[in-house]
């Protein structure tokens, strides 16, 4: 437990946003909010601090994308969830040469929802035909995008419920 | 061999085998030819007997179609078990499951290196209309293998169960030869408990 926590630890001591958050309720441990700018930095502290990447997904909001990355450690049960959202063009740097197995998620990305990862090495198709490199068809239609605030979970929402889950182990 | 007992052959290959025989080309493997009387008829109901399917399966029907070629229900019964993996050695293209658009020419090309006659059965509701994927928001899925080959037999099902693989193998039987189970089918024996050990 004492490694787990000193994962933890340097998590939170690196400039990045990380809370710890609910693992029953969220599915993981440590919750990472970045900018575009630090989703490099980020993934090469992954990769130092032992973590393999588990999936690269978006989600379709009014101001663009939130692209989510999951990690998870190698030895711990630790899983760290890191969302960042693309500039105003819909692009976001590539981890495809920090993490190898991110190229084909973000070419699935790409081919889903039209997000360009920039610098990455190959953006062809890869589960879509060819033909259909400019169908996007997981985008959202106009009345069914909400905007990133609606799906993001306030600060003081797993504060909350922390301290009453304590006093019931107590 | 008698004149009375030659045989006027219609299909190309039946003569093209005739006329070697005639010409002396064939010695060994077609020597019984002049007294099998190798008619249209004959090859057809050895094709009907003999299909090659291919070793190509799409989805979950695959595990079905993968369980009618294993013993408990044994597809060889009808001479249909010898899956190939290569496409020129088939006769029989069973499209076992979801074709989407990616996969689509994979599957025109497949069909084109089959030698001919060749046979094609859409096996499962994909196959034949897209099943549960032809729906608004679909935008992969070939709705209907048909749309891409011809096909001679639909077997519905999601997925069918192997008998109704077997039964699909029967109808193609049927169709290529005229008549269903071309070949004598033993009975059952209709007392059982006579039988003596």
């Amino acid at each position: 437990m004492s490694s787990e926590t000193s994962v933890i630890g340097k998590l939170k001591a690196a400039p990045f946003q990380v809370d710890e958050v609910d693992y029953l309720k969220r599915g993981y441990h440590v919750e990472a909010r970045l900018n575009e700018n630090q989703v490099r930095d980020f993934a090469r502290a992954m990769l130092d601090a032992g973590f393999f990447l588990d999936f690269v997904t978006a989600v379709h909001v009014t101001s663009g994308f939130q692209i989510v990355y999951q990690f998870a450690h190698f030895d711990e049960t630790l899983r760290v969830n890191a969302k960042a959202m693309t500039d105003d063009k819909g692009e976001i740097p590539t981890i495809s040469d920090i993490y190898q197995g991110a190229d084909w998620h973000e070419r699935e990305t790409h081919d889903f929802y039209g997000v360009v990862f920039t610098g990455h090495h190959d953006l062809r198709t890869l589960l879509l035909s060819e033909e259909d490199s400019d169908l996007k068809p997981l985008l959202k239609s106009a009345e069914k995008l909400v905007s990133v605030e609606t799906i993001t979970r306030k600060s003081g929402e797993d504060a909350e419920k922390k301290p009453a889950k304590k006093t019931k182990e107590e | 061999m008698g004149e009375e007992n030659k045989i006027k052959p219609i299909n190309a290959f039946t003569q093209s085998l005739r006329e070697e025989y005639e010409r002396g080309a064939v010695e060994r493997e077609g020597a019984l030819l002049g007294q099998l009387l190798l008619t249209d008829k004959v090859l057809k109901v050895c094709q009907a007997n003999s299909l090659w399917p291919m070793t190509f399966g799409l989805a979950c029907c695959a595990i079905e179609m993968m369980a009618t070629g294993m013993a408990r229900i044994d597809m060889a019964r009808y001479g249909a078990e010898v899956f190939r993996p290569s496409a020129r050695q088939c006769d029989l293209l069973i499209v076992s499951g979801t074709v989407n658009k990616k996969m689509a020419p994979a599957v025109i090309t497949l069909y084109e290196q089959m030698p001919s006659p060749k046979w094609v059965i859409a096996m499962g509701n994909c196959a034949i209309s897209g099943g549960p994927f032809a729906v608004e928001e679909n935008y992969n899925v070939i709705e209907g293998v048909d749309r891409l080959i011809p096909v001679d037999v639909y077997i519905p099902g999601c997925p069918p169960r192997p008998e109704a693989l077997i039964e699909g193998i029967l109808k193609l039987q049927e169709k290529i030869t005229g008549g269903r189970h071309p070949w004598p089918q033993r009975k059952m024996p209709e007392k059982p408990e006579m039988i003596k050990i």
